[in-house]
């Protein structure tokens, strides 16, 4: 092992981005404790950001939207997103790349113009912005990135299997539920972690379709920032952290022991 | 508080006929404002007085109480953030039975922008003074009945008959605040009384002035004795140099966030609001505020009604609701500003007190800058970047 340690500078830089990109997060944490409202500096340590969390309804019921908002077009874009990947992966038909290279619209298009668009779309409609105009912006920007992610684990998956299943009996239904889903179970997986993540923190195209009860969290936090960043922010932040590393860890060991059969 | 949208300048120009209608469509549609938009615009421009006749006025002599039954069941308030006390929206839902959302922005210009979009569904919306001059140049909010708040009269008169709303038939004004200096008594020898205190090179690096346009250029045309909504081109070069030869002592330009470094003592002179000030000595007695001699901005934020309002009775009730003194001192009580309720004015845990007719002299409002806008964006870049 030892002789095969990388050169010094490699690990300098390993070190210096893991630094750059930790430390930020471990400064927010810290300060989540700090027992004061303003300072930037430690004034001792406390737990009162916490209890505020409870007494802030506005910031719990931004969390609670965003959550429900993040769930909700996750669960959409990526049913959506999973039948056009096997659409695109299955089927032949006239303009099949036309399709393809639609997808990647959304993709590279900068988040400002998605975003007037939707509106303007949503004015010309005669939309009421609030809830179900951000439900529909999210899906709409999510289902090509679940798209992208399932088509590239069905490009390298094995259909022999399918076929088999078909031979032996089972009808397009049992196959689908019963043997192509299991196999695309880590790619579906991917793609709803990545759009529930999209979803969660965007701000751009949320505000510009937002309404009336309509703040996600990203939007509440971004209205304080104009007179103070109460530490109660570092507090929910913090919640946030750590309720996601558990999540990636859980998904992390589904996906593996679900995609093991794969190996077999 | 920094530029109005190129929309409103297209406005202005339209009604004052510097641009034909088509131009108008045309240069309106290349800035990326949506086509209702226009039309509302154009719309308010023709001076249709479509007065939205909505409902009617009450039976004179009604009491507003026994309106109650007849409010819409729902309300719709865009604010800044902290701008209420946790209880005000929960009070105000079990008294009237009317379910209240709060939504929150972060600038005067998101929220004209959520109104310019014609649907923004909301019923209250609380602006800046200039940003209800453009708000209003623009034909996006309604008059108030004053029959359905009587509770008006409790406004002090120093906060009636302002410029953005000189027949008080548009505002309900929420919070005031002015402008000065915030510094450290036991850092410095003696407590600032000018501007000038941002020339001494004593405190170089120790200080900062306002992330913002209006104020950092307004005091130092103060500083000259000019109006700080002057449009002069000498005067306004005058105040360059001045803040060029200021922004060399200054540590950076810094608006609220600015308390933390007062607190810690890093920051010994901040140019800063007196609300702000005043959060931050509750945490640090060494803090103080001054207002310069030369007069300083003071500012008011109002509750308007735009004309989409979709709950006009429950916005009048609720209007009518924070304007009782005990509701208005817990508003400011939680946001560190003043009120401009007299008969709330003194439940304040810590008063703020009126401005004198004095001080009232050296304040001034800041206001909309209309077509002079660009050549202050220009200068403050200027500033910023020299």
């Amino acid at each position: 092992m030892s002789q095969h340690l990388p050169p010094r500078w490699v690990i300098a830089l390993t070190s210096f981005v893991y630094v750059f990109l930790h430390a930020p997060l471990l400064v927010l944490v810290v300060f989540s404790f700090n027992d004061s409202k303003f300072s930037t500096s430690w004034e001792g340590f406390t737990l009162h950001w916490y209890e505020r969390l409870f007494e802030r309804a506005d910031l719990l019921n931004a969390l609670k939207l965003s959550v429900g908002i993040g769930v909700g077009s996750t669960v959409i874009a990526t049913a959506l997103g999973t039948l056009l990947a096997m659409g695109l992966a299955r089927r032949r038909f006239p303009g099949r790349a036309f399709v393809e290279a639609l997808l990647y619209v959304p993709v590279v298009t900068p988040e400002i113009v998605v975003g007037i668009s939707l509106l303007i779309l949503f004015v010309a409609m005669g939309f009421q912005m609030g809830v179900s105009t951000i439900l529909i912006a999210h899906v709409a920007f999510n289902i090509s990135f679940v798209t992208i992610v399932v088509r590239a684990r069905l490009e390298g998956m094995d259909r022999s299997l399918q076929e088999a299943a078909m031979i032996l009996g089972a009808d397009e239904w049992t196959t689908f539920w019963r043997v192509t889903v299991p196999q695309l179970w880590p790619g579906i997986l991917s793609g709803a972690l990545l759009s529930f993540t999209m979803s969660f923190d965007d701000f751009v195209i949320t505000s510009l379709v937002s309404g009336p009860g309509s703040s996600t969290l990203p939007i509440v936090v971004y209205g304080m920032v104009r007179k103070n960043i109460e530490p109660t922010i570092n507090a929910i932040s913090a919640v946030i952290l750590v309720v996601t590393a558990l999540l990636l860890w859980f998904a992390d060991r589904v996906g593996g022991e679900e995609g093991a059969p794969k190996g077999h | 508080m920094s530029t109005k949208p190129p929309v409103q300048t297209l406005a202005e120009d339209l009604q004052q006929g510097r641009l034909s209608r088509r131009d108008f469509v045309l240069q309106a549609l290349g800035l990326g404002v949506s086509l209702s938009v226009v039309g509302s615009v154009l719309t308010a421009c023709s001076g249709g007085e479509g007065e939205g006749a909505g409902d009617g006025p009450p039976a004179p002599g009604a009491d507003p109480a026994a309106d109650a039954n007849t409010l819409e069941k729902e309300l719709r308030i865009y604010i800044w953030s902290d701008y209420l006390a946790e209880d005000t929206v929960p009070n105000f839902e079990k008294e009237f039975g009317v379910k209240a959302t709060v939504d929150t922005y972060e600038s005067n210009e998101e929220l004209i922008a959520k109104l310019q979009s014609g649907v923004s569904g909301y019923d209250l919306v609380c602006p800046s003074g200039y940003a209800i001059t453009v708000l209003s140049a623009l034909g996006l909010i309604e008059k108030l009945d004053a029959s359905r708040i009587p509770n008006l009269g409790n406004i002090a008169a120093t906060f009636r008959k302002t410029s953005f709303d000189p027949n008080d038939e548009l505002t309900v004004p929420w919070q005031w605040g002015t402008t000065g200096v915030a510094y450290r008594k036991d850092l410095l020898p003696a407590p600032p009384d000018s501007w000038a205190i941002f020339h001494d090179k004593a405190h170089a690096g120790k200080m900062t002035m306002m992330d913002d346009m209006r104020d950092v250029v307004g005091a130092w045309l103060r500083f000259r004795g000019h109006s700080l909504n002057s449009k002069d081109p000498a005067q306004l070069a005058q105040a360059k140099a001045d803040a060029v030869l200021a922004k060399a002592n200054l540590q950076s330009f810094l608006s609220a966030p600015v308390k933390a470094q007062l607190i810690s003592g890093d920051v010994r002179v901040a140019q800063l609001w007196n609300g702000d000030t005043a959060q931050a000595a509750a945490e640090n007695d060494q803090i103080a505020f001054v207002l310069p001699k030369e007069g300083g901005s003071i500012w008011l934020d109002a509750m308007v009604m735009p004309k989409t309002a979709p709950n006009k009775k429950a916005a009048h009730a609720f209007l009518n609701y924070v304007l009782r003194p005990e509701v208005g001192a817990a508003i400011s009580n939680a946001t560190g500003y003043g009120t401009p309720n007299e008969k709330a004015a003194p439940l304040l845990a810590r008063p703020v007190p009126f401005p004198t007719p004095e001080e009232m002299a050296k304040l001034e409002y800041i206001q909309d800058l209309g077509a002079d806008a660009q050549a202050w964006d220009q200068l403050w870049t200027e500033i910023k970047a020299g």
